[in-house]
């Protein structure tokens, strides 16, 4: 009979409480096969520059309950304009209908909006140019995401951008910047 | 026989790679001024400028306590920014560079993160800024929800649920961003 070394024992039991045990958190995909995050950036689109941090838990039969939306909306009728946007943000979010999953599972989604104020006329402006001409009316989310991607959202050994980290349990998906101009 | 050397091997390597990997990560020092200051709290408290905006700060403290490569992102809500800006970024910058750490094992890298939300107080009430924030509220760019949402996603222990002051991430210390809060 071979005796297990204490060593690989005490590997075996580090083990359970390791990065390796955390992977077993299941990332929640839309039935369509989408991410919600790729949904709520492309689908829930507000015309105004500000940032939306979506909260909420994706049961095992894939509906979704307990939404909590954290918003700004750089407008000047914020208010009005920020109990509309949530509202319509919450019936969508609710509708989602994830696949199944073995248990729920907390996730949270960040979308940033930068609307650019176009005065040169020009729809098909690149990006640059027209934050460059319309720099003071940019909030600073660019460097905002980048800096918050290149700190909690890169893989340690690959430097590679991650999609999501798991985080006390959490799905965390990397913030996205929606980027438009009026 | 095959099956139970196979899987002593499988087990080995496992063991090798985890006592490896464990005291590397628990090996980051937290760097700390001579004073006995973290250097989030000096850049929050000392390094103040009047208007609304946020600063990365982002260096590195060298094993003998001395600060090189430094990087600093920065925004300020002003109509002359870039003015503002240069100016800024250029005083913290020399700021920075003075920062004189105890030594270390090893040169450590490091990322502070300051937000600062100066609102136009026009109540002339300068002791109150909760009230004076939520007159103001068209003034603030929401950076008390963006740091709250990053504290509680980023900054929290797992186990107790309280806020960090710090994390290790990529071998980086990243500490907790703060808020500093102000009138004009």
């Amino acid at each position: 009979m071979h005796r297990v070394p204490n060593a690989i024992k005490l590997a075996c039991f580090l083990c359970l409480f390791s990065p390796l045990a955390k992977a077993q958190v299941e990332v929640p995909v839309l039935i369509d096969g989408q991410s919600p995050q790729v949904v709520l950036q492309e689908k829930f689109i507000r015309r105004t520059s500000g940032f939306r941090i979506f909260r909420f838990r994706v049961r095992q039969d894939g509906s979704v309950d307990s939404i909590k939306i954290t918003s700004r909306f750089i407008s000047l009728n914020e208010e009005e304009f920020k109990r509309r946007a949530d509202s319509a943000d919450y019936a969508g979010i609710s509708r989602f209908k994830f696949k199944p999953l073995k248990k729920d599972t907390w996730v949270q989604c960040k979308v940033y909006t930068s609307y650019f104020n176009n005065r040169v006329g020009d729809p098909w402006s690149s990006e640059k140019t027209t934050e460059y001409y319309f720099s003071t009316f940019n909030y600073g989310y660019f460097e905002l995401i980048k800096s918050e991607i290149d700190t909690y959202f890169r893989d340690e050994k690959t430097g590679k951008e991650l999609e999501y980290i798991i985080r006390n349990g959490w799905v965390i998906f990397a913030p996205t910047h929606l980027i438009a101009i009026t | 026989m095959m099956l139970m050397l196979l899987i002593r091997n499988i087990m080995k390597t496992a063991a090798f790679f985890l006592l490896l990997s464990f005291p590397l990560r628990a090996q980051v020092e937290v760097p700390v001024l001579i004073n006995g200051q973290s250097p989030q709290v000096v850049l929050h408290e000392k390094f103040k400028h009047g208007v609304s905006g946020f600063r990365i700060f982002q260096f590195r403290v060298k094993q003998d306590g001395s600060v090189d490569s430094i990087k600093i992102t920065s925004r300020f809500m002003a109509r002359n920014e870039e003015e503002f800006k240069r100016r800024i970024d250029s005083t913290d910058s020399t700021g920075i560079s003075r920062f004189k750490f105890k030594p270390l094992k090893k040169d450590i890298w490091v990322q502070c993160k300051v937000y600062t939300s100066f609102y136009n107080n026009r109540t002339g009430d300068v002791l109150n800024y909760e009230e004076t924030a939520d007159h103001f509220r068209t003034f603030n760019y929401g950076y008390s929800e963006l740091i709250k949402n990053e504290t509680d996603t980023y900054f929290r222990d797992e186990k107790t649920g309280k806020e960090l002051e710090y994390i290790v991430r990529n071998r980086w210390v990243i500490f907790a961003p703060t808020h500093l809060i102000g009138t004009t």
